[in-house]
């Protein structure tokens, strides 16, 4: 447990270290206040009712799990998992005495700990800027609630982790992993789009989970019914990852 | 097995879809040896070496370090050893002390005055909190073996680690060798296609050829059985081993 609390850290202090990942956390960070010139002018300038300032902070996660947060995790599956194999680096990594169960394990909580920082990154940074909207009074409303679908997005980005990382397992180069990482997510969202009924077993439907946990009532059901076939779709694409990397030679 | 052996390897098989490889090597590491694995490019050295450090699987045959099998317990095998397999490769936008830090976490019980220590011992002290990405080749493979060493490891397994260097950095980082062989009493494993380099700094030569060991031995024994250099020896050996003279695995007389 130690070795791998230890390789966990390492993953994300060279997570930390690039300048990259700084500057997408910025990115994360400012699109929230970034959204605002737009939601002032729909409501200003138009005077078509915009998004209610206790909403802006949901309507901002509903963008972010749509495109944003799954891009920033292919970028940062693709430089921890195809770039250290492309670039060689991963051999310093696998040829100390640590368990390459452990070296996957820990690049996958490192991609959770980054994704849940995002998350939280992007939920104080909407809520302030939801003080910024003219009705700024209500902002607070419904904080809790909000909190939560925050912390429910995290599953399916979680899984979306662990898939993102099977894929970058079988390239050397971060580019060509991310590229095929984008295509895959935007060939799932568009099938989903156009065969809706066939793909309620893929895992990218369900990145707008979070909206059933707003609202009085929950739908246990059906909750239980997508927790259960997120988790299993994370335990595949772990397994199935983790099989692959303990094969690789490199 | 034998008592004084740190890396064992018996049988060793391994073949890529190029039919490249290595068949049925077999051969000893014992404690204070500096063993130099020989031969041309394309031999199997590197693969030898990637599965003696668990980089690459083998389709037969086993690799003990220190008497724990490298397929079977990694963690325990790998404990005194170091590696660093042909060129370092070093996370190039972090410092050469991040880069070593990183490595240092995996040892919990190391003080953290050992980075210090192995930039003092590679010479690298003065640009430690330079980014690698800035290093000449001869600074990286300096903190590779940095890094190999960070573990106070008992075995080090170097694979050409002269490889691309200029003379001075090469002449160092002999130096380097047998300094840490003498005063620290390491044992190393290391690869070189260059005859002079094995000859200045190894006692024990394993010479392989397209992927089998054709000799081995101490360097005196291979030197006194052929007398001659080690270079006119082995360009007898590979002539004879072309001319089907000589047939399997050979071993030198004497196993110092």
């Amino acid at each position: 447990m130690e070795l791998l609390k230890r390789t966990t850290v390492n993953e994300l202090a060279k997570l930390y270290a690039r300048k990259k990942t700084i500057w997408l956390l910025a990115v994360a960070l400012i699109l929230p206040f970034a959204g605002l010139p737009a939601v002032r002018q729909l409501q200003d300038g138009l005077g078509v009712a915009g998004v209610a300032s206790d909403q802006y902070a949901v309507t901002i996660l509903n963008v972010m799990t749509l495109f944003v947060l799954p891009l920033l995790i292919f970028m940062t599956a693709s430089d921890m998992v195809s770039g250290e194999i492309g670039d060689k680096t991963i051999r310093s990594v696998l040829s100390r005495p640590v368990n390459r169960s452990k070296i996957y394990a820990a690049k996958l909580f490192a991609l959770f700990v980054h994704t849940a920082g995002l998350l939280l990154l992007v939920f104080v940074a909407s809520e302030a800027a939801a003080f910024m909207l003219p009705d700024a009074g209500k902002a607070a409303g419904g904080l809790a609630e909000t909190a939560v679908a925050y912390a429910a997005s995290a599953l399916p980005l979680f899984v979306l982790c662990t898939a993102a990382a099977w894929v970058a397992l079988g390239f050397k180069n971060a580019s060509g992993a991310l590229t095929v990482c984008i295509l895959l997510y935007a060939a799932a969202k568009g099938l989903a789009l156009v065969f809706p009924d066939y793909m309620v077993f893929s895992p990218v439907t369900y990145m707008n989970w979070h909206q059933l946990w707003l609202g009085g009532s929950l739908p246990a059901g059906r909750l239980f019914a997508i927790f259960s076939l997120l988790l299993g779709c994370g335990m595949v694409f772990y397994t199935t990852g983790y099989y692959v990397f303990d094969k690789k030679e490199v | 097995m034998s008592e004084a052996a740190v890396l064992d390897i018996q049988g060793l098989t391994k073949r890529y879809r190029n039919n490249r490889g290595v068949s049925e090597v077999t051969l000893q590491v014992n404690r204070g040896d500096v063993y130099g694995f020989f031969g041309p490019n394309g031999a199997g050295k590197s693969t030898v070496m990637k599965i003696a450090a668990g980089l690459v699987r083998a389709d037969r045959g086993s690799v003990r370090l220190f008497g724990a099998d490298v397929a079977e317990d990694y963690e325990r095998a790998m404990r005194r050893v170091g590696v660093l397999i042909e060129k370092a490769e070093a996370f190039e936008y972090m410092s050469a002390y991040k880069n070593l830090e990183l490595a240092a976490r995996l040892y919990p019980e190391l003080p953290r005055t050992r980075i210090d220590e192995v930039l003092e011992l590679t010479g690298l002290s003065a640009s430690k909190r330079e980014k690698v990405g800035h290093f000449s080749l001869g600074m990286k493979q300096r903190l590779g073996i940095a890094s190999a060493l960070i573990g106070r490891p008992e075995l080090l397994i170097l694979d050409e680690p002269t490889n691309g260097l200029d003379i001075e950095a090469t002449v160092d980082l002999r130096e380097l060798i047998g300094r840490l062989a003498s005063e620290e009493r390491i044992t190393f494993f290391l690869s070189s296609h260059l005859i002079s380099e094995m000859e200045s700094i190894c006692n024990r030569i394993g010479i392989i050829q397209e992927g089998r060991i054709i000799r081995e031995g101490s360097l005196t024994s291979l030197k006194q059985a052929s007398g001659q250099s080690l270079e006119s020896y082995y360009i007898s050996q590979i002539r004879s081993e072309r001319g089907g003279e000589t047939n399997g695995t050979a071993q030198a007389d004497d196993r110092q």
